[in-house]
């Protein structure tokens, strides 16, 4: 039997196309199968470290809580303490994929950023417009520590029942 | 349905009034209805004030866990309570760490460390120390 030209030309296209077909969902399984170990991997990442680090954030705001007592006293030691709950939280933010927690920990840092690189000052309620405006730009208040305080509370306590949330749903 | 960030704002709120003598606590010698249950067991005083004309009781506790028939495990925690005037209790805020601060916060308020401190006049030049 003899097998034409034509015949091969058609069979070798369609191999070809099913080869293609082959290649573009075996690439579609395997991005599937990276994206299932990469959550597995953070899940993992998310179980081992996280407490250890919640436990952190915790003794620190702690501290913060006591430097707060007399704030303009402890002025330096209130943005050393600021740049360790910076770097704790960063760690944390690469563990999390809730979008909401992440929102609140990039704002944070923000604010943090802000404690620690501008001066304090005692606020004057009774300052000039313009002087308040230049404090409200380039000074932080004693309030603004208590609103990186509370942010921070915020993360903690989030991220906590993120954890929980988690434990409770693989051990019931 | 109150969120969570809203309670630990609440509480932070309520910890920087106390500090900064906004809100002042009193401490409760002969608590009587306070919210414990199972093996609670209160740990100290309790402490109260009035805020937005809402009582507030706040007070540590120890709990017990049963890990096994012989196997428990004691741990303290501190609860802030909204209660009624004859202090029972209406409401509790869930337990975390803000309460913790708080409780930090009141203790130091109510125990007059500040005026003691005051009155030592230690901030001098140390040709005036005083021993």
């Amino acid at each position: 039997m003899a097998i034409k030209l034509d015949d091969i030309n058609t069979w070798g296209t369609i191999a070809t196309f099913v080869g293609l077909g082959i290649s573009i969902l075996t690439l579609l399984v395997a991005n599937n199968v990276r994206k299932v170990t990469q959550r597995l991997q953070n899940s993992i990442i998310f179980d081992k470290r996280v407490p250890g680090q919640l436990k952190a954030i915790s003794l620190l705001l702690s501290d913060f809580n006591i430097l707060l007592n007399n704030t303009s006293a402890n002025v330096n030691q209130i943005k050393s303490l600021l740049a360790l709950l910076k770097s704790e939280i960063l760690s944390l933010s690469i563990k999390i994929t809730d979008k909401r927690t992440k929102q609140l920990i990039i704002n944070t840092v923000k604010r943090i950023d802000g404690d620690i690189n501008k001066s304090f000052i005692i606020e004057d309620r009774n300052a000039h417009l313009f002087r308040k405006a230049y404090n409200l730009l380039f000074t932080v208040s004693e309030d603004d520590y208590w609103k990186s305080y509370t942010a921070v509370g915020e993360i903690h306590r989030a991220i906590d029942n993120l954890y929980k949330d988690k434990k409770a749903t693989v051990t019931p | 349905m109150i969120e969570e960030s809203e309670i630990v704002k609440a509480i932070s709120l309520i910890n920087k009034l106390t500090k900064q003598g906004k809100l002042a606590w009193k401490i409760n010698r002969n608590p009587i209805n306070v919210s414990l249950s199972g093996d609670e067991k209160l740990n100290g005083y309790t402490y109260e004030t009035i805020y937005n004309d809402q009582n507030l009781r706040l007070f540590k506790f120890n709990s017990t866990f049963y890990s096994e028939y012989d196997t428990w495990e004691v741990s303290s925690h501190h609860r802030l309570s909204f209660t009624e005037s004859n202090g029972t209790s209406l409401w509790d805020f869930p337990l975390g760490r803000e309460v913790d601060d708080l409780y930090e916060t009141v203790r130091f308020k109510t125990s007059n460390v500040e005026s003691f401190f005051d009155k030592l006049n230690l901030n001098t030049d140390e040709d005036d120390f005083p021993f």
